[in-house]
């Protein structure tokens, strides 16, 4: 005779054994750090001495920090720029190469703009310092060729924060591209065709076809981008160290400088935490107002 | 409206003919259905009239202008997909509305040419819905009312009811056949069935690899195929083609099918068929013109004996299949007329509607 209620328990067993090593994985590396984060972000501690109770003082410093507003409004000005610039783009270049190209330059074309996203973000910022340099930058050549004004792209402090999301942009626009370029080829080629017949044609078939068709790929690509944006250390630590003054400085560099320089932990957490509801917040905003623009078929 | 000339037209695709040469004309307000098996140029002939594939070689005139380099938006057609080809993020006035907005049309004017096909097509409180919250069928009607607010020389119909079940599509069918006498449009109708092509059309062209097999009215299509594809292709279930000797004796012709069964051609085709006497020919003949034995009211009716092998009832009618030569063969008898499977049973061959088919070249040796 078999045990039905024994088979069910193995199989419940063996279940629940599948899925450990994820568990315990999520629960180490992830679950466990955020909620030791919460809870150091109530503490006084360098790692030296021992924990001290801080309650919310670390939140009220937040609050009351002038640098702290700076740099959350400039990593929050950043990661905006960036997905606008980054959508745009990809969308464009995109476009484009499924219009324009054929296949021979699409597939070189593909590899080439996908490239800067294997390469570090110190590494490219590096070699963009050089090019962005007011003096001696290839840019500013350039546009001094073309008889335009040049621009200090990194020692002024209106302009470095651009300057950073251009840099980054150059280096991540390759992830968007290859999105929408899925999401092109998979556009019905029925609907297209529908669409050469009816006159929208051009421009048109952007507006009222591609930018409906391809939203849910926008959507998809803000989200990702801006949570991958605001997270930004490399870039602005390479290019400027955060300066001048703290108008390129993000929150992960606030973070790093506060815990790992100043050797407040439970201050740099609540840095963290601050930042995780600045992402959580902007997240759910875009969920919902994709409700009145994403179009799924 | 407007006149259809399609004139040796050829479409390559990287060295593959997919069209070979094919001369068309179609006269206003004509509905012709181009009808084949797949990959036989149908859908591409199609989409070369609306401008979505390029001309290789010819000429397609619409009205009395080639339109080989105008672009599809300005040669004053409408085409209806497949796959409805709606555009998904647009409600249904504004899917049917789009092409008007474009052209800069009146709101009132557009407002008035929608509600008037919606109203042909019955789908006046749909006006605000996705595509997606629609039925197959409610989706069909939105893609002949984009067509039908345009109010375009030429329609096209690209195997429009092919995503329906079978119930809706025969009565879409039915739909078409009626907006075709409402809005009076010339019509390019391509499906791979041929009971719509029969049903719809005033003409057929039947295509095979590329070229055009036949094109005539539905019902001489049927009654006088020119070739064994055609034979074959139109009529459901599909015509009798079985093996035969032609023999001569005297001035009659007979069609010996095997050892035991030979029938008589029909008495007006003896001079036709005797050049073929002594050679292996096809016998072509549909399965309504074998019936359970009848009295004779013609000439060619001709009585023979065979065994059911199996019988399919369709309530009007029974499909009986007997063996003739090694092939099975289908006839049609009333259901009370029919023995049992395995049964011996009477036959009438009803030989003035018989087909010889000539291997060689596969045409039907002509009637005229």
């Amino acid at each position: 005779m078999i045990d039905v209620a024994s088979l069910r328990r193995t199989k419940t067993i063996l279940g629940y054994l599948f899925v450990a090593p994820t568990i315990i994985g999520i629960l180490v590396f992830t679950a466990g750090p955020i909620a030791f984060s919460m809870i150091l972000s109530l503490f006084y501690w360098d790692i030296l001495s021992p924990m001290k109770y801080a309650g919310i003082e670390h939140y009220r410093w937040l609050a009351e920090d002038p640098v702290a507003r700076t740099v959350f409004q400039n990593t929050f000005v950043f990661g905006v720029v960036v997905v606008v610039l980054q959508n745009l783009l990809g969308f464009t270049l995109a476009l484009c190469m499924r219009n324009v190209l054929n296949k021979y330059f699409r597939f070189f074309f593909r590899s080439v703009f996908f490239m800067p996203l294997l390469m570090s973000g110190a590494t490219v910022s590096v070699f963009m310092a050089y090019f962005f340099n007011t003096d001696f930058g290839i840019v500013n050549y350039y546009l001094s060729i073309i008889g335009l004004p040049t621009v200090p792209w990194v020692s002024s402090s209106d302009v470095v924060l651009l300057t950073t999301s251009i840099v980054y942009t150059w280096q991540h626009v390759g992830f968007t591209f290859i999105l929408f370029l899925g999401a092109f080829s998979t556009l019905p080629t029925e609907v297209l065709d529908a669409a050469d017949v009816d006159g929208i044609t051009g421009w048109r078939k952007v507006w009222y076809l591609y930018l409906p068709l391809v939203s849910p790929t926008i959507f998809f690509a803000s989200v990702i981008g801006f949570i991958h944006a605001v997270q930004v250390f490399d870039h602005p630590y390479v290019l400027t160290r955060g300066g001048p003054g703290d108008s390129n400085r993000t929150a992960v560099m606030m973070i790093y400088d506060v815990a790992f320089k100043d050797l407040e932990f439970g201050y740099g957490s609540a840095v963290a935490i601050a930042l995780f509801a600045v992402i959580f917040v902007a997240t759910m905003l875009q969920f919902w107002a994709q409700k009145k623009w994403v179009f799924y078929e | 409206m407007a006149s259809i000339q399609l004139r040796s037209l050829r479409k390559t695709f990287e060295g593959v003919e997919a069209v070979r040469g094919i001369d068309i004309d179609i006269a206003q307000r004509e509905f012709v259905a181009l009808v084949g098996p797949s990959g036989c140029g149908k859908s591409t002939t199609l989409r070369m009239i609306a401008g979505l594939e390029d001309v290789t070689d010819g000429q397609i005139v619409i009205g009395d202008r080639v339109v080989n380099d105008v672009a599809p938006k300005d040669r004053d057609v409408a085409m209806v997909f497949q796959n409805y080809a709606l555009y998904p993020h647009m409600n249904v006035f504004q899917n049917m509305s789009i092409a008007l907005t474009l052209r800069k049309l009146s709101k009132a004017e557009i407002s008035a040419r929608v509600a008037a096909a919606a109203e042909i097509l019955g789908i006046e409180d749909l006006m605000d819905r996705r595509p997606k919250q629609l039925s197959g069928g409610q989706r069909q009607r939105v893609a002949m009312g984009r067509a039908i607010v345009r109010n375009p020389a030429v329609f096209l119909f690209d195997e429009p009811l092919s995503n329906l079940d079978a119930k809706l599509r025969v009565q879409m069918r039915t739909e078409i056949k009626k907006i075709h006498r409402r809005v009076q449009t010339t019509v390019v109708y391509v499906t791979h069935d041929q009971v719509e092509a029969m049903t719809l059309a005033d003409r057929i062209v039947v295509m095979n690899a590329g070229q055009i097999e036949q094109m005539a009215p539905p019902q001489e299509m049927y009654d006088r195929p020119v070739s064994r594809f055609v034979a074959e292709f139109i009529g459901s279930p599909s015509m009798n083609i079985i093996p035969c000797q032609v023999r001569r004796e005297g001035a009659q012709v007979w069609l010996d099918l095997d050892d035991d069964l030979r029938l008589p051609a029909p008495g007006g085709r003896y001079e036709l068929y005797q050049p073929f006497a002594g050679r292996e020919m096809l016998f072509g003949i549909r399965p309504e013109h074998i019936t359970e034995q009848r009295p004779h009211v013609s000439e060619g009716d001709c009585d023979f004996s065979a065994d059911v092998s199996v019988l399919e009832p369709l309530g009007v009618d029974t499909m009986v299949f007997i063996e003739i030569n090694g092939r099975e063969v289908c006839g049609r008898a009333t259901p009370r007329s029919v023995a049992g499977e395995g049964a011996r049973m009477r036959f009438t061959a009803h030989m003035d509607h018989m087909h010889l088919i000539d291997p060689d070249t596969d045409l039907v040796v002509n009637q005229q």
